[in-house]
């Protein structure tokens, strides 16, 4: 049991990771970004090109470039659709509607697939880890690198998210301009500007995001985050869709609560029935979420 | 025949979702129109020598754009005359025959077919039958079907010209897409019936889209051969199977007893909750303990599933040491789970047995054996085939290139059992006398007289090569 409960903590850290990008979309634009999960994904097929090689075919890896520059250049070109996003989606529908922009952010995660499709085609990858060990044993359950490297990665980018947010300048720009943009802009905050390096920001988050995961699961294809981020959603839901920590909290427990009732009610499909069972059931008492938002 | 196929079907000949590749693999400049193994372009829907129809059917099957009267009742067809005028404004025919046959007489783009007469189908000429060949082009798996298709199938088609065709007819074909879904199907059997092809070879269609196109065109009365159904209705009525996914879990129990040779007394077995594969996983519990294999614990698990520790945990404690894993790319997952709670079994593998699985894997699926349709790349036939791939100008991505290559042979085989005669029933006599056969590169398969089902063998895997592909492990068989 303690192998499933800590497999189902590591996926559940991936749900939070992933609950924790559109969080920060959420709360500068109220606009939930439906193309998240693409984004990272392209990404990570950009970071796998770079690194290996790639043909359409996908099958043809090639020898290992190092990982710095590929890194690098997956989290531009995230941070690049992060921006153009916003630029495209985001600024236009906070002159309309917030449902715009999600229509709109729906309609990237289509171009988004189509792009990757054309360029790397519809099959399976092979995964390269960021770092690529043994592992450690621990309770049973052996951890691969990149499990553990993911695990670092989440628990220090919540860790800097929080501080920055709480204790610096740039973070009180943001919380202002996720409480009341106009008010923002009265006090000089270049609402816009925020908002596109938030986007940008979550953009390349996403990227990383993809880059982990591709290397914990050692194989993806075109719609391996979808699946993904449908959980982040969820957990982001869960969270009020404006607390970072509650995001991310909500990530794990769900993680965790899969693999729980994964393992003890061996029945297919039970684990979405019950997740989506919870989501209705929260959606109708709370629909503010659990967690509320302190700005 | 053709119109009144159109008519089981609804078919308002839309000419959309198709592809058209000529026998070199390149697309028809306009993207509809294929190409004869004379380079001359095969218009579209073009009815080809003479007709059967019963009644007077007139105009070729949709062909030429040409408005399509048939007269209903056209089953049965005609040993016929035919007549048309080029480009398929009219035909007519008269006199009862076999099955098989256009829908009306037409021509046949730089054929002549207006003076020509006889039993012939609609795609059938003295010198040359053009055929339909279906899968999910536009697909997930598209990428990988089209390399089948080009680089398998169209050096069949390159290679059998060369050598002069069978029986004195020239190959060419044309690319339908079925999209992967059930509709896709339907708008390809519809395309199938008014594009005047002779009949449908399909590679894969997911979502039902092959089971949905064999229907619809089966329902028309026209044969089909398919490769790989997830089941066989034995309703149907003129539909032949290369295989299916369900059966071929039939040949999983002698793998691990006679060539893995693994524990055959606690076996689990773990497939994903789709008709895709779950049809495959009933077929194998049913038939395992026929032949003396024991299944200690059965897994099911979701597409895309994240993690299967839990079910892997489970396999474990109910003491199974051989799990047969019946998936797609969940094999993956499930096999890296295992492996980090320590649970090493014997693995075996159904449908998830394609090189490039086992290269997406890395080095995870060492050990595991598998079975699947066509051999592997360290095999002769191989060597073969890539050569003579590239002999003809195509450039295979893929050791699966070899199941479209052997499909051609087994099809050659079969145009060459139906003689000189052209119609649909010639065609399926030719089918039946195709038995025992096994050309080394796709199923061995074996039809027989009445036998619309194939029975058919596998190529056993292991893995893997140096480079990650699986090795083989023997022979292609019936049964191991």
């Amino acid at each position: 049991v303690s192998a499933v409960v800590l497999s189902g903590l590591f996926v559940g850290l991936i749900y939070g990771l992933l609950a924790i990008g559109l969080v920060l979309t959420y709360r500068v634009s109220k606009v939930i970004n439906f193309a998240y999960g693409e984004t990272g994904m392209l990404a990570a097929f950009v970071y796998l090109q770079m690194r290996t090689g790639v043909t359409t075919e996908g099958f043809s890896v090639g020898t290992d470039r190092g990982v710095l520059l590929p890194l690098l250049a997956a989290l531009v070109v995230g941070a690049v659709i992060g921006v153009l996003l916003e630029i495209t989606v985001v600024r236009p529908s906070r002159k309309s509607s917030a449902l715009n922009g999600m229509v709109g952010t729906v309609a990237w995660s289509l171009l988004l697939i189509a792009i990757a499709n054309s360029i790397y085609g519809p099959n399976v990858h092979q995964g390269k880890p960021l770092w690529d060990s043994p592992g450690i044993q621990v309770l049973g359950l052996q951890l691969s690198s990149s499990q553990l490297l993911t695990a670092a990665c989440t628990v220090v980018i919540v860790t800097v998210l929080f501080l920055v947010y709480r204790f610096t300048s740039v973070g009180l720009r943001l919380r202002a301009t996720a409480v009341d943009p106009y008010a923002a802009s009265l006090s000089a905050i270049n609402v816009n500007l925020t908002s596109t390096v938030t986007w940008g920001l979550a953009g390349a988050l996403s990227a990383l995001s993809a880059i982990l995961i591709s290397g914990i699961q050692g194989s993806f294809d075109l719609f391996f985050m979808t699946v993904l981020a449908l959980r982040a959603f969820i957990a982001a839901l869960a969270g009020g869709l404006t607390s970072l920590w509650g995001g991310f909290a909500a990530g794990v427990v769900l993680g965790l609560g899969e693999a729980v009732i994964q393992f003890k009610t061996p029945v297919t499909g039970i684990t979405e029935l019950v997740v989506a069972t919870g989501i209705l059931a929260l959606m109708v008492v709370r629909r503010g979420g659990v967690v509320r938002a302190q700005y | 025949m053709a119109i009144a196929a159109a008519t089981a079907c609804s078919v308002s000949a839309p000419r959309n979702g198709v592809l058209v590749a000529d026998e070199a693999g390149v697309a028809g400049a306009n993207g509809l129109t294929g190409v004869t193994p004379d380079g001359q372009p095969v218009p579209d829907g073009v009815a080809v020598a003479g007709a059967e129809p019963a009644g007077a059917a007139v105009g070729p099957a949709a062909g030429g754009g040409s408005t399509v009267t048939g007269a209903s009742g056209a089953v049965g067809g005609a040993e016929s005359s035919g007549s048309g005028t080029d480009g398929g404004t009219s035909g007519s025919g008269s006199a009862a025959g076999p099955s098989g046959g256009g829908g009306g007489a037409g021509t046949a783009g730089g054929d002549g077919g207006s003076k020509a007469a006889g039993p012939n189908a609609v795609g059938v000429t003295a010198s040359s039958i053009t055929i339909s060949v279906s899968a999910g082009y536009s697909g997930i798996y598209g990428a990988l079907f089209t390399d089948w298709v080009d680089n398998g199938f169209g050096t069949w088609v390159a290679d059998v010209n060369a050598r002069g065709g069978v029986n004195g007819r020239k190959i060419a074909y044309k690319k339908v897409d079925n999209a992967d879904s059930a509709e896709g199907g339907v708008a390809a059997c519809k395309t199938i019936l008014s594009n005047g092809t002779f009949f449908p070879v399909t590679f894969a269609g997911l979502n039902g889209a092959d089971a949905n196109l064999v229907s619809c065109v089966d329902k028309a009365g026209m044969p089909s051969m398919t490769g790989a159904l997830t089941q066989f209705n034995t309703s149907w009525k003129h539909a032949y199977s290369f295989a299916t996914n369900a059966n071929s879990a039939l040949q999983l129990s002698g793998l691990i007893k006679n060539v893995a040779r693994s524990d055959s007394q606690n076996v689990g077995l773990l497939y994903v909750d789709d008709p895709y594969f779950s049809a495959a996983a009933d077929v194998f519990v049913k038939d395992a303990p026929k032949k003396g294999v024991r299944i200690v614990n059965t897994q099911k698990v979701s597409s895309n599933q994240a993690s299967f520790v839990s079910e892997m945990t489970r396999m474990r404690d109910a003491g199974a040491k051989t799990v047969v894993i019946i998936a797609g790319g969940e094999a993956i997952g499930a096999i890296r789970d295992a492996k980090s709670i320590s649970y090493s079994p014997q693995f075996i593998g159904l449908l998830w047995q394609a090189d490039e699985v086992a290269k997406a894997a890395g080095g995870l699926f060492q050990g595991v054996f598998a079975l699947r349709q066509w051999a592997t790349t360290d095999t002769p036939q191989y060597r073969k085939f890539v050569a003579l791939a590239r002999k003809h100008g195509k450039d295979p991505t893929s050791s699966g290139g070899m199941v479209g290559y052997g499909v051609g042979l087994t099809l050659e085989r079969a145009l060459a059992g139906m003689g000189s005669g052209g119609s649909w029933a010639d065609f399926e006599r030719g089918i039946q006398t195709v038995t025992n056969y096994n050309n080394g590169y796709s199923w061995p398969v074996s039809w027989g007289a009445g036998v619309r089902q194939a029975r058919f063998g596998q190529f056993p895997l292991k893995c893997c090569n140096g480079d990650n592909t699986w090795a083989s492990a023997g022979p292609a068989a019936f049964d191991f």
